[in-house]
């Protein structure tokens, strides 16, 4: 090992090791090494690069063919965890920019052709390799995190419209409020409003949860439950947001439904419960399913939510999965609510 | 105040719960609706306070169709039951100011009359309390004091007393009567001798869903030629009660 380059001024006779080099590159620094016969190699490859000049077409140079070898060689030692990209600009800068105009300005060619990002920066940036992850990341979360985040929307719902709806009308608070100059419409919407509201609370604040338990876990193993590194785009934030609102809003008008049309605690609960027992099912068929949602799952109320935001999560939706995922639910809360608010006793 | 004309509801095709029930009460008059468990006194009470739409027949509040106004009748009537409970978790104090919003009473009148409110049932030391742990006579006197929170002219009281012990019984019955020297007209539903004598000016005898028999006390036992109320009321039920 000969000359060595360090971009924290380090003496050429302090580091000669492999353990020193490494000591170095785990605190985030790159070391670059010239091999002994560097410069005297250089200048033998400057020599043939001549005579190739002189018996070949410059323009035959410029495509690579029958380019000459070199014997000499840099060797540029990093540790991916720890370098970050304004030190890969560094390098760019430092050692890359340097030496790649050496040799072309002698051999006389013109140095605007070639190159001079010979190493792509890319590689060293953490948002790269973030993204790199992401691929294995959103296709394991997606198999949990749909069905989870619609468990956790209906058990909101059901828990919360249990209490308001069903209690108030058992306890007779619910006749005490309907005996107030307000409508009953009016109060429903009110009892409605507060349920969605709670429902999108909670399934952001679930989505946060497995997002922190995705980045928490430094294991990028695919068999992880939530591998490190799941990572939703804004526009894809933004279609999950409106599937579990329109999701919510069908979950409460089905409960709502329910609650209203049976009279019995018990039936209620019973009721309720079946839609819960169901996501809790498809929850573990979901791990395992093969592929991708087919079109009628997008049609079933409640599954299709869980559908779509898999879909989702795994890149392979489209506008009118979402489309058809949000406008059918909200339809059919449409018609579920409007059977409720079509009675005239409560 | 309150007039009931030929009520008449049916919850199937098959059975009629009130079979065209009309009368009429006063302003500053106690009416009382006695009758057997399933006689359709609480049925005829949610009619006349909106919560039941009557298959046939009308109701008019203060001269206002009860089926046509609902909102303005609210605002005309206050309506209590041991069966309306508070919501648990609340205080008597937040629950009042709550009640107060939804009919729109100015803030600083509500906490007066919260204020007299509270002196008066005894609730003053438990307004900081959740409704859950107060007793069921604490919790009664809240919900009188929350329904009668807007002074309605009209009141519809069902089964006053129910599971009340004696004291609170005592207090809730006194109330009443204030209240009717205030001019208030008042309906109740009850099914205890001592409470419709004690309070009512005059008594309907509600017997499968047919009003049998009205008048005060005295014109009941004149009726029926008997010598007591309780008498009176089962004279008039032996000789009405289809099995």
């Amino acid at each position: 090992m000969g000359t060595i380059y360090s971009f924290k001024e380090i003496a050429d006779d302090e580091v000669d090791t492999k353990s020193e080099i490494e000591a170095h590159i785990s605190k985030g620094e790159m070391v670059v090494t010239f091999n002994d016969t560097y410069e005297k190699d250089v200048e033998q490859y400057y020599d043939k690069l001549g005579k190739f000049f002189q018996e070949y077409e410059p323009d035959r140079v410029i495509k690579g063919k029958m380019y000459p070898s070199s014997n000499a060689e840099i060797k540029i030692y990093f540790k991916e965890d720890a370098t970050f990209s304004t030190r890969s600009e560094q390098l760019k800068q430092d050692v890359i920019d340097k030496y790649v105009d050496a040799y072309p300005d002698l051999a006389g060619i013109d140095t605007s052709l070639i190159p001079k990002d010979n190493i792509d920066t890319n590689s060293f940036n953490p948002v790269n390799k973030i993204l790199m992850n992401r691929v294995v990341a959103n296709l394991r979360a997606a198999r949990i995190i749909p069905q989870i985040m619609v468990l956790m929307i209906y058990y909101t719902v059901y828990s919360l419209a249990l209490d308001i709806f069903a209690g108030d009308r058992e306890r007779g608070f619910f006749t005490k409020l309907l005996m107030s100059p307000i409508s009953p419409r009016t109060i429903i919407w009110g009892k409605l409003l507060t349920i969605e509201a709670m429902a999108i609370v909670s399934s952001v604040l679930m989505f946060f949860m497995m997002f922190l338990a995705s980045w928490l876990n430094f294991s990028n193993d695919a068999l992880s439950l939530l591998p490190f590194g799941m990572l939703m785009l804004p526009g894809q934030l933004l279609k999950i947001a409106a599937i579990c609102i329109s999701s919510a809003m069908v979950m409460i008008a089905l409960c709502v439904w329910i609650i209203f049309d049976l009279q019995k605690p018990e039936d209620i609960t019973v009721n309720l419960q079946l839609p819960l027992a169901t996501i809790l099912i498809e929850l573990f068929i979901f791990m395992i399913r093969p592929g991708n949602p087919v079109g009628i799952e997008y049609v079933l109320p409640i599954h299709n939510g869980m559908a779509a935001i898999y879909s989702i999560m795994l890149s392979t939706d489209t506008v009118a999965t979402t489309l058809v995922t949000v406008l059918l639910n909200v339809l059919y809360t449409v018609l579920m609510l409007s059977q409720v608010l079509k009675k005239e006793e409560f | 105040m309150i007039t009931v004309n030929n009520i008449t509801k049916s919850f199937t095709k098959d059975t009629q719960t009130l079979k065209g029930v009309s009368f009429a009460v006063k302003e500053g008059e106690i009416y009382g609706l006695l009758g057997p468990n399933g006689a359709g006194k609480t049925t005829l009470m949610r009619i006349i306070s909106t919560l039941i739409k009557p298959t046939s027949g009308d109701v008019t509040i203060c001269g206002l169709d009860v089926a046509k106004n609902v909102l303005e009748i609210h605002r005309k009537i206050g309506f209590l039951t041991t069966e309306v409970k508070l919501d648990p978790l609340s205080t008597p104090d937040q629950l009042y100011d709550f009640f107060a919003e939804l009919y729109d009473i100015d803030k600083s009148d509500a906490d007066v009359a919260k204020e007299k409110a509270f002196e008066e049932f005894g609730i003053a030391p438990f307004r900081k309390k959740r409704i859950v742990d107060l007793s069921t006579g604490m919790k009664q006197k809240v919900s009188i004091a929350i329904s009668l929170i807007h002074n309605p002219p009209v009141i519809v009281f069902d089964e006053p007393t129910n599971g009340l012990d004696i004291l609170t019984q005592k207090q809730v019955t006194d109330y009443l009567l204030g209240l009717k020297d205030k001019g208030h007209a008042i309906i109740l539903s009850t099914h205890i001798f001592s409470v419709a004598e004690q309070l009512c000016d005059r008594i309907g005898i509600l017997i499968d869903g047919e009003l049998k028999a009205e008048g005060t006390v005295d014109e009941l036992i004149e009726y029926t030629g008997t010598k007591t109320f309780e008498e009176a009321f089962f004279e008039l039920y032996v000789k009405n009660h289809k099995e």
